[in-house]
């Protein structure tokens, strides 16, 4: 656990603010019945809808609830994803140099930089062939870049330090080697690009939602709900609601951010 | 007679409390510990490895900050002055020439570059007559060499940089541990001068017995207090806790043989370990021997620009210069054990246990249960706490750290030969003691031990 989560005491703040977000949102989902979900107008915020209710009659805050925990969710499971990929597959490349004679990840990794993801992505929504699978495969398939190329470039400049080519001289084996001398440092130097990972994809998401492209559930999501908003500027609670569910979204990654700004601690030092 | 501005001391420490916490418990390393050192003094800092020498010198000059302690530097004090001040103080009136833990980078080279130039600019016939006494052509080559070696050169570099303070505390870190011992005659030398000419103090840290009588009193860490070094204290311990029994069959195997080109012949003498052997080699033989042989059992490539001078490199029977191949390269990994300073075999993220962990998942020989019992039993025999398991690098000392790499090396049962770079550097003298111990009762089990040294 400790080699992929080297900020353990620092990331605390994310994880609680992840968890909080999810059971307020759950919490507020089990309050609703389905007949109290339904309105006849766009009403402003009252007592009976806090958020008030979009064009269609749905109550924004069960419309945010739902989809703040499914965008979240979403988002976290294919940040951890890429992130898990990408850095395997630089340290991999990075630890054996010789892969890049046969698979050139360099070039490989101009290639996929210059496809037009969104394009592809509007496509496939046109062709129906958008759901949330197909999403994931994609977007490992176009954001392994970002990490990929720092973690090769640190696993290649690290596997020629003295302690290494000891270790390998000594017998030890390179699971081992990678496990216990790259994965630390790499995963370490690399989690505070888990928040801009968050960010480009979750641009990406909001993007295909707003567009009308939406893939994660039957009922509205955050960037159906801005889409609307934009469209009934008169009922500005509509906009304002998506815009604040996005922030809520992001937070955990917010707070991520803040807490590996800095240097994490190191293993075993001592404390004055 | 002395005037009352030289009467005053250079460093002045009154009341010194520190202490590491360790899992929420503290430790006190320094108690009440005071210490004053006047112009024209060196003080010699001997005491046992881990027991804060390196932090004292860390704490006086701010890298740590002390619970609570009275400090003053030419007769500026701590709590009178400002944090901007004190920093001046500290950038005009010390100079520390650290122990080699430090990282070498390229900002400490560029530093030692842009100090020895000025030293040329403004000193030219002392750094010309200094180059010569230490066998150096001229300034020029003496430059070159401080910053294409990267390890030693920028240590002497900065030993020549201390040389010209001209007033204030110089503290020294094990400052001659990888320099050959007629360098460090000429810098003591040196020093002493520069001790008369200008205003200076010295507080040299330091485990050896000739730069210790070469200060003018020497001082100990003893019950978290620095106290005067007596006889007593210097008293040397023996360090005979460990026997092998000797084999009965004697082996006379050749272990390593290295000739020299017959260019190179008048130089250097042939090398040559046979098995229950120790032979010493001058650390200058260092990238020959370490990076030559590592680079060529782990790619099976010979790099001929380091290898060039010599005509025949043997090691367990085979001849390296003839190429290796994957299963002479395997069995030399399995024979041979590389055991340079403690900063090369760990690394800085990773804590000793986790390296022997790594260890132990690599060897197959032995259970989790006899593993575990042969490292105690090492760090038993070089007095290593077990708590230092669980710490890292940077944050043990350096004696300890070279402790741990010794072990480290000396696990592996199937060894026939030990190349070791500088081991004793760190040690104490007790520690010095065992380790010649250890390598007296392996030779009688027949393995060799080939060691590159300063001296």
């Amino acid at each position: 656990m400790k080699f992929f989560f080297p900020h353990q005491k620092r990331m605390r703040s994310t994880l609680i603010s992840f968890l909080l977000i999810n059971g307020v949102c759950l919490l507020w989902m089990a309050g609703f019945r389905e007949s109290g979900c339904l309105a006849f107008h766009p009403q402003p915020p009252s007592a009976a809808y806090l958020l008030g209710t979009t064009t269609n009659g749905f109550d924004i805050s069960f419309i945010l609830a739902k989809s703040i925990i499914q965008t979240l969710w979403f988002l976290t499971v294919t940040v951890s994803l890429v992130f898990f990929f990408s850095v395997t597959l630089g340290i991999v490349f990075g630890y054996f140099c010789r892969l890049n004679f046969w698979v050139p990840m360099l070039r490989i990794i101009e290639i996929v930089n210059s496809i037009p993801l969104l394009m592809v992505l509007v496509i496939l929504g046109y062709y129906h062939w958008l759901f949330w699978g197909s999403f994931l495969v994609l977007m490992l398939l176009f954001k392994w870049p970002l990490c990929a190329q720092v973690s090769q470039g640190l696993a290649m400049s690290y596997r020629v330090t003295m302690p290494v080519l000891l270790a390998q001289m000594n017998g030890i084996s390179d699971l081992s080697i990678i496990r216990r001398y790259f994965v630390p440092k790499i995963f370490k130097a690399l989690i505070p690009k888990v928040p801009t990972l968050a960010v480009s994809l979750f641009n990406t998401l909001t993007i295909m939602d707003f567009l009308g492209y939406s893939f994660l559930g039957s009922s509205m999501s955050l960037g159906s709900l801005v889409a609307e908003g934009k469209d009934n500027l008169y009922a500005p609670w509509i906009l304002l609601s998506g815009l604040g569910g996005l922030l809520i979204v992001l937070l955990p990654f917010i707070l991520l951010s803040f807490s590996v700004v800095s240097e994490g601690s190191k293993a075993g030092e001592r404390c004055q | 007679m002395k005037n009352n501005a030289s009467l005053d001391p250079i460093l002045c420490l009154e009341d010194l409390h520190f202490g590491w916490r360790e899992k929420k418990i503290s430790a006190p390393l320094f108690d009440g510990a005071s210490l004053a050192i006047y112009p024209g003094e060196a003080v010699g800092l001997w005491a046992k490895n881990g027991t804060g020498k390196t932090t004292l010198c860390h704490c006086i000059l701010g890298i740590l900050k002390a619970k609570s302690s009275r400090l003053k530097i030419m007769n500026q004090s701590l709590m009178d002055t400002s944090k901007a001040e004190w920093r001046a103080v500290l950038k005009q009136a010390t100079f520390y020439c650290p122990g080699y833990t430090l990282n070498y980078d390229v900002s400490l080279k560029r530093y030692v570059k842009t100090e020895l130039q000025k030293i040329i600019k403004t000193h030219r016939n002392w750094f010309e007559d200094l180059a010569q006494k230490l066998d150096f052509r001229d300034g020029k080559s003496l430059l070159t060499y401080v910053l294409c070696k990267s390890g030693e050169g920028i240590r002497l570099g900065l030993l020549v940089r201390a040389l010209r303070q001209s007033a204030g505390l110089i503290i020294l870190d094990e400052p001659f541990e990888d320099l050959p011992p007629v360098w460090r005659s000429v810098i003591l030398e040196e020093f002493s001068r520069q001790l008369c000419r200008s205003r200076i103090g010295i507080l040299c840290v330091s485990h050896h017995p000739d730069v210790l009588a070469w200060c003018h009193r020497s001082v100990t860490i003893s019950d978290q207090k620095i106290v005067p070094m007596t006889l007593q204290g210097n008293k040397k311990e023996r360090g005979k806790n460990f026997a092998l029994p000797e084999r009965k069959t004697k082996n006379h195997q050749i272990l390593f043989c290295l000739e020299w080109h017959p260019m190179n012949k008048k130089n250097h003498p042939n090398i040559m370990v046979r098995a229950g052997e120790k032979r010493r080699i001058p650390l200058t033989l260092k990238p020959l021997i370490l990076d030559g042989i590592i680079q060529a059992v782990l790619t099976q490539k010979i790099d001929r620009s380091i290898l060039s001078q010599t005509s025949s490199l043997q090691i367990c029977g085979t001849d390296i210069l003839e190429g290796l191949t994957k299963a002479t390269s395997e069995e030399i990994r399995q024979h041979v054990v590389f055991l340079p300073q403690a900063h090369h075999v760990f690394s800085k993220d990773v804590s000793f246990l986790d390296y022997f962990k790594m260890l132990f998942e690599s060897q197959k020989e032995k259970s989790a249960e006899q593993f575990w019992k042969t490292v105690y039993d090492w760090m038993h025999i070089f007095s290593v706490p077990e708590t230092l398991l669980t710490r890292s690098l940077m944050s043990v000392s350096k004696g300890q750290a070279q402790k741990l790499a010794l072990i480290q090396g000396l696990l592996r049962a199937r060894t026939k030969l030990y190349i070791m770079v500088a081991p004793y550097s760190g040690l104490d003298q007790k520690s010095c003691e065992i380790l010649d111990c250890v390598v007296q009762e392996l030779c009688k089990q027949d393995k060799g031990f080939l060691m590159l040294e300063a001296e």
